[in-house]
């Protein structure tokens, strides 16, 4: 970080280059359109590059960029919840189980993603957080600005309604 | 019987745990049915959430802002509150130089030449010029000696005038 904050953009490239596929996979979950979430990545790196003069390592960096991949997906989620953005289509997903043919890896796909999708804003950036990016409850509570016990009930209420939808999907 | 919080059970499935927590807990789960089936709806919920695979990108991120970073930022792209931030600093040290040298001539003043007291100090001056109470002035500190001065002189004249 100090690298970048001298300006070099190689040091800021290395950075993109080991965080953006997490980062994006974070936004992607959360705003759930690809387009959108690539928006976020551009734009959370290029707040990285400006504000690297202000940034203070008190905490690790991954706790700082996804502070910022955060606040960037609920401002996206904010101006989209006017206009709601169209579900890609099922033949984007790629099949991620051996198991299962992809029709069936892509309808299972569908069916995370809608359940996840119909999530109360809070739970779902909560739950992403915790998941995809192994956040900690107190580093969610960071990232969020939410207090930890905000943080935490989101969290259970979010694998209740998850139970609830994908019940029928439990594996034995 | 200690059940487990869900939020406990979501860390066991997480591995977020710490190790004395983690080993309790399956201890208990081995001999709780009802905590058993709960672990395992949530153990399945976080299991199906990190097989799903978000769509790949189409773009490059790095390309994207490479691109982003060689062309200067315009003015107006900028948030208002960073175009209005040196405007308001500004205003924000006028203001604090003015209340400031405002306050310093406040207490450097004497106190009868400020504001509206300054006017009713005035007033009485004139008030007194025109009543001739300036006799009343004196450099003694009790101010006394004048007024002794001119009773005395007083008597002195009635003195001389009575028989």
């Amino acid at each position: 970080m100090r690298h970048v904050a001298d300006g070099r953009q190689d040091a800021l490239a290395t950075l993109v280059r080991r965080h953006q596929e997490r980062v994006r996979r974070l936004a992607c979950r959360f705003l759930g359109s690809p387009d959108e979430a690539d928006d976020v990545c551009q734009e959370a790196f290029l707040r990285v590059y400006h504000a690297a003069r202000e940034y203070r390592p008190t905490a690790a960096f991954a706790t700082w960029l996804y502070r910022v991949v955060a606040n960037l997906c609920w401002d996206h989620r904010r101006r989209a919840a006017r206009r709601p953005a169209p579900l890609p289509p099922p033949d984007q997903h790629p099949a991620a189980d051996d198991r299962r043919t992809p029709a069936e890896q892509a309808e299972l796909d569908d069916r995370v993603r809608q359940a996840v999708a119909r999530l109360p804003d809070r739970q779902r950036l909560v739950l992403v957080l915790h998941r995809d990016a192994g956040l900690s409850h107190r580093e969610i509570a960071e990232a969020t600005g939410w207090s930890q016990s905000a943080v935490e009930s989101c969290l259970v209420r979010a694998y209740r309604q998850l139970r609830v939808e994908l019940s029928d999907l439990r594996e034995a | 019987m200690n059940h487990p919080r869900e939020l406990d059970l979501i860390e066991l499935a997480a591995g977020h745990l710490p190790e004395q927590a983690r080993r309790q807990t399956e201890e208990h789960l081995a001999t709780c049915e009802t905590c058993h089936r709960l672990a395992s709806e949530i153990a399945a919920v976080h299991c199906r959430l990190g097989a799903w695979a978000p769509p790949a990108g189409s773009r490059d991120a790095w390309t994207d802002i490479e691109q982003a970073l060689s062309t200067p930022r315009p003015l107006r792209s900028r948030p208002i509150w960073q175009r209005a931030s040196w405007a308001v600093r500004v205003a924000a040290a006028l203001l604090i130089g003015v209340g400031m040298g405002h306050i310093a001539g406040r207490l450097t003043l004497p106190p009868d030449q400020v504001g509206p007291l300054a006017d009713a100090e005035a007033a009485d001056v004139a008030a007194a010029e025109e009543l001739s109470l300036h006799v009343f002035e004196s450099t003694s500190p009790s101010g006394l000696f004048a007024i002794y001065s001119e009773l005395m002189a007083g008597e002195e004249e009635n003195r001389e005038v009575r028989p």
